[in-house]
């Protein structure tokens, strides 16, 4: 059985120390600038995976950061720094997905019609038994319906619980469930085929 | 069960594995076992994609340095409100809106009122 693994601050623990967190408190440029560098490219990463296009992760992680450096202040030393770095970026990225207008190719685009954008099931059924390829499943998950995507990005990239993912989406736990669900239903058409469209190679 | 409802029912079970049906049913049924190969294969593909970074464009590390320089974070603020300014004109208008309906009613409520 596939299991999620840790969650992004057990993994991450010891990378920023609360030393830093504290230079960084006392206004230190030199500790922010090490902070930054520590983080950003996780931060970018998480924000582009939940949105899906470069232009809107670089702008949620600056709203990012810029609101991790008001927050220092008050932030309590006694949480992972980056547990919490990692709210204050999904909740950027989320207020950015929410605020937006205009939508972007594949969201405009009914189901039916981007699940006829992907290859063919043969190909990458000639990859069968192989490891997916990590560009594969990132390009596979930028086809998703965002709100989909971003509910299994926290869960199954990011190890989120289904209580903190409803609380990020701003939905029930139930409704997290149900997307999170569908999600993977329909990642693994994108990437294998759909067997009710016929293009499965095999039974 | 038919295949068709054990599938129905697999994204959730691949990390829950919560029902007997479904663990009966795939002890006997290769396509299904399949399919539950595959679910998983994606799962772990996606949980190691946690240490994939993307690099982004240039110019966002300066950007990101300036927020605690004090000198030129002014003008990181101010690229954020002008990112945002539909969003901040928007509210604006809002509640120029509400004030200016909460004036006309008090103004036609005047009005009722006897000289």
């Amino acid at each position: 059985m596939w299991r999620p693994k840790k969650s992004p601050a057990e993994q991450d623990e010891g990378l920023v120390s609360p030393q830093l967190v504290d230079r960084c408190r006392s206004g230190d440029q030199a500790a922010w600038k090490e902070l930054v560098d520590l983080t950003y490219r996780d931060v970018y990463s998480l924000c582009l995976r939940i949105l899906g296009d470069p232009d809107d992760a670089s702008e949620a992680t600056q709203d990012a950061f810029l609101k991790a450096w008001r927050g220092l202040k008050g932030f309590r030393g006694d949480a992972m720094f980056t547990t919490w770095l990692y709210r204050v970026a999904t909740n950027a990225a989320i207020s950015k997905h929410r605020s937006r207008t205009r939508r972007t190719k594949h969201e405009a685009r009914t189901d039916d019609e981007m699940l006829a954008q992907i290859p063919s099931a043969a190909s990458t059924e000639s990859a069968a038994g192989a490891r997916l390829e990590v560009q594969e499943v990132e390009q596979a998950l930028a086809l998703l319906p965002e709100s989909y995507r971003a509910a299994l990005v926290l869960k199954d990239v990011y190890g989120l619980t289904i209580e903190e993912i409803a609380k990020q989406l701003d939905c029930s736990e139930t409704n997290a469930k149900v997307r999170i669900h569908r999600a993977r239903k329909k990642l693994k058409e994108i990437v294998y085929g759909d067997p009710d469209r016929g293009v499965r190679d095999e039974v | 069960m038919r295949c068709e409802e054990i599938q129905e029912m697999l994204p959730s079970y691949v990390t829950s594995e919560d029902s007997l049906a479904v663990r009966r049913h795939l002890a006997r049924c290769e396509p299904c076992k399949k399919e539950v190969s595959r679910y998983q294969e994606l799962g772990r593909s996606l949980s190691s994609l946690r240490g994939v970074h993307s690099e982004p464009a240039q110019d966002l590390l300066p950007a990101l340095y300036a927020i605690a320089d004090p000198e030129t974070r002014v003008a990181a603020v101010r690229t954020h409100l002008a990112r945002n300014k539909k969003t901040y004109a928007g509210v604006a208008v809002a509640i120029a809106g509400a004030a200016g309906a909460a004036l006309w009613r008090s103004r036609s409520g005047r009005r009722l009122i006897p000289a």
